[in-house]
């Protein structure tokens, strides 16, 4: 026969190893969490003001060597410049999730818009935009024209755009399509025109 | 007085005849030519105070050195870590903590520093930490190793000839006076320590190399005229006496530029049509041949396709089977790299237009698609192609670097339909873009880019002998399809 104490103190044990098993195994979800968030490389949606839309956008689908255009919801605020910003990180978004139809580079992102004369955009990107840019013709003129097409298609009154990256200027977004020039849209709509 | 009409004109013409005469025996303006293993440049050379001076920034800024301060009269300029004070009136300068003599004294004229000329050796070495060797009596400084070298072979026989092998591409402007033809090398750094080579034999008599004005000359005296041919890599130049000619004939071809013919293995030419880039423009010959540029290369490694399969590398296999193919159809071709060098987008637009090639095709290789895709030039920054109608540059001596392509659109497009037609004749699959892409919009030639693609699964298939030959082969049947209908439309 075991004795009562003795059984108290097996029962008060096994209750113990229970309480710290379930403990643990909520702290390992919290972590798998975090790690799982922090290995995101999306960008992260700012606090954006404004009302919901949905807005046009170009995406490019490297398969198909097409752009097709697309709607997607998101916050848009009144400024015309974060408006422009808002518009192409929606592009992005397409661009950086998994599985992606075109994709680009971790920690690509667009980190300010310039709107200069009320018709000339200069976008400055983040450094991963091009530095880790799948190199080729193909991909860096779809990237270029899926965001500028975008761009039209949200603000109708730009005519030019400049591509900056982490507020310099590049000769090219990863060995080929020109980051110098000033692009003009109407230019560019022929281009898209090439890959309905 | 008065003054008659007779009196009048005849004043005129005499003033017309004195200027014309002070024109032709005026100096040419004095110059300095710096050699680089990326580029050359010349720059203008002073005469102040019986002392030869040059623009400090002009002989610094091209090898990236910038102007970052100036305080009263003490001028600062860096490159990387290296830091050199120029102080006006003083004949020293302070690289870092050495002092540097320069010979002369700092001259500031209109807030431009000149220093003197043979003071370019000791800064440029100074600065650059790179092997410098300066040719003062020719006026040519040399960078870091550049140059290019060459030997003579007379190759004696019923028509002698003399054969001058180069150890890179050269595009001498040549010129004829009597029996001597000069050879006059601009850009290109020659090197030579040959003075004046004399040969026994009748037709063609020495060989003598000089340097002059930030140039070198090659001179070849002959028995009679002479005939000069630059062979299809640019690297042969061969040199024969012209059967002799009837006096008459002979007075008219004084002093007007050689006739030059491309190598026995070309085909004849069709004479160069006005107005063409390769044209001859006054100051010497220039063969009609196809800038083929291997792109990326060096420390540039392109398109990541593979485990061990750059781009770079693959542009350059494809690119000398072109080479080879274009020679196979008698149209001479250059490559802008036949090595593993770094050559930025600026200097690969800059070789293409001082060459005065004929047509320019950059090749590259990529992913996705199976296919080959022919690039034509899209100008960003210009409404050239929005409006579907093509903008000429008017016509004057420069052309904005930007949409230096502008007036060569139609005849590039020329080019991209006859490459696509060869490759659909070998059932190629293919496809056709226009690309804002450089340095395509900074040639002054027709251009295109060629890209051969495949996809991750079958990138192995781009090494292919067999693809890469097919490839090439279309292309160079399309530019030889293109160039004859570029030149019948002129």
């Amino acid at each position: 026969m075991i004795p009562r104490h003795f059984q108290i103190a097996i029962s008060l044990l096994l209750a113990g190893i229970l309480i710290s098993g379930i403990y643990i195994i909520k702290i390992t979800h919290k972590e798998r969490a975090k790690t799982q968030l922090a290995a995101d490389e999306r960008p992260v949606a700012p606090p954006v003001g404004g009302k919901q839309e949905r807005i046009p956008i170009l995406v490019a689908y490297d398969q198909d060597r097409a752009l097709r255009w697309r709607e997607t919801t998101i916050f848009m605020p009144e400024d015309r410049s974060l408006r422009a910003k808002e518009a192409l990180r929606a592009v992005l978004a397409q661009y950086l999730g998994n599985p992606s139809p075109h994709p680009m580079g971790k920690g690509t992102d667009i980190k300010n818009v310039y709107l200069i004369n009320n018709n000339t955009l200069v976008i400055d990107t983040t450094s991963p935009f091009a530095d880790n840019h799948p190199s080729g013709i193909l991909p860096e003129e779809m990237t270029i024209t899926s965001l500028i097409e975008t761009l039209s298609a949200n603000l109708p009154e730009i005519a030019r755009v400049k591509f900056i990256v982490d507020g310099a200027e590049r000769e090219t977004l990863a060995g080929h399509v020109d980051l110098m020039s000033f692009y003009d849209v109407s230019s560019v709509h022929e281009l898209a025109k090439e890959f309905e | 007085m008065r003054w008659s009409k007779k009196r009048v004109n005849r004043l005129i013409a005499f003033i017309l005849t004195s200027c014309a005469l002070l024109l032709t025996v005026a100096d040419p303006q004095k110059q300095l030519t710096v050699y680089t293993p990326q580029t050359a440049y010349s720059i203008e050379v002073f005469e102040r105070h019986g002392q030869m001076y040059i623009g400090l920034l002009d002989l610094l800024t091209p090898l990236g050195v910038t102007l970052t301060s100036t305080r009263g009269n003490v001028w600062t300029v860096h490159l990387g870590k290296v830091e050199v004070r120029f102080t006006e009136g003083k004949d020293t300068a302070r690289i870092n903590d050495t002092s540097v003599d320069l010979g002369s004294s700092i001259l500031v004229e209109n807030s431009r520093v000149l220093v003197p000329l043979n003071a370019s050796f000791s800064l440029l070495s100074g600065i650059l930490h790179k092997n410098v060797d300066f040719h003062p009596a020719g006026r040519r400084v040399f960078v870091d190793n550049a140059g290019i070298h060459f030997t003579s072979e007379l190759k004696k026989a019923e028509k002698s000839s003399l054969v001058l092998s180069f150890s890179q591409p050269v595009n001498p402007s040549i010129f004829q006076e009597g029996n001597k033809s000069r050879l006059v090398f601009k850009r290109e750094p020659l090197i030579s320590d040959l003075a004046n080579q004399p040969f026994d034999d009748k037709a063609i008599r020495s060989l003598s190399f000089s340097e002059e004005n930030g140039m070198a000359a090659l001179t070849i005296t002959g028995d009679t005229s002479l005939n000069v041919s630059v062979g299809s890599d640019g690297k042969t130049i061969v040199v024969q006496a012209l059967p002799s000619l009837a006096p008459a004939a002979t007075e008219a071809n004084k002093a007007a530029p050689a006739q030059a013919t491309p190598d026995a293995s070309a085909t004849p030419q069709p004479p160069q049509p006005s107005g063409t880039p390769s044209q001859n423009q006054g100051h010497g010959f220039a063969v009609y041949f196809v800038m083929i540029d291997p792109s990326h290369g060096g420390s540039d490694r392109g398109a990541f396709l593979a485990d061990k399969i750059d781009e770079k590398d693959l542009t350059l296999a494809v690119a000398r089977k072109l080479r080879a193919e274009l020679q196979d159809r008698g149209i001479a071709a250059r490559l802008l790299r036949d090595a593993d060098v770094d050559l930025s987008l600026e200097q690969r637009a800059e070789l293409t237009n001082a060459q005065h090639a004929g047509m320019y095709v950059a090749i590259h290789a990529g992913a996705p698609g199976e296919e080959v895709r022919v690039y034509t030039p899209a100008l960003a920054s210009s409404s050239v192609f929005s409006s579907g109608e093509q903008t000429h540059a008017k016509p004057g001596r420069f052309l904005p670097w930007e949409t230096a392509q502008a007036a060569f659109l139609n005849q590039s497009q020329t080019v991209a339909s006859a490459v696509i037609g060869e490759l659909q004749k070998r059932d190629v699959r293919n496809l056709s873009l226009t690309v804002p892409m450089r340095p395509l919009n900074n040639i002054v030639a027709p251009a295109i880019a060629v890209e051969l693609s495949a996809d991750r699964s079958s990138i192995q298939d781009l090494l292919s002998t067999r693809i890469q030959s097919q490839v090439a082969a279309s292309v160079a049947s399309g530019i030889a399809r293109a160039r004859a209908q570029i030149e019948a439309a002129k």
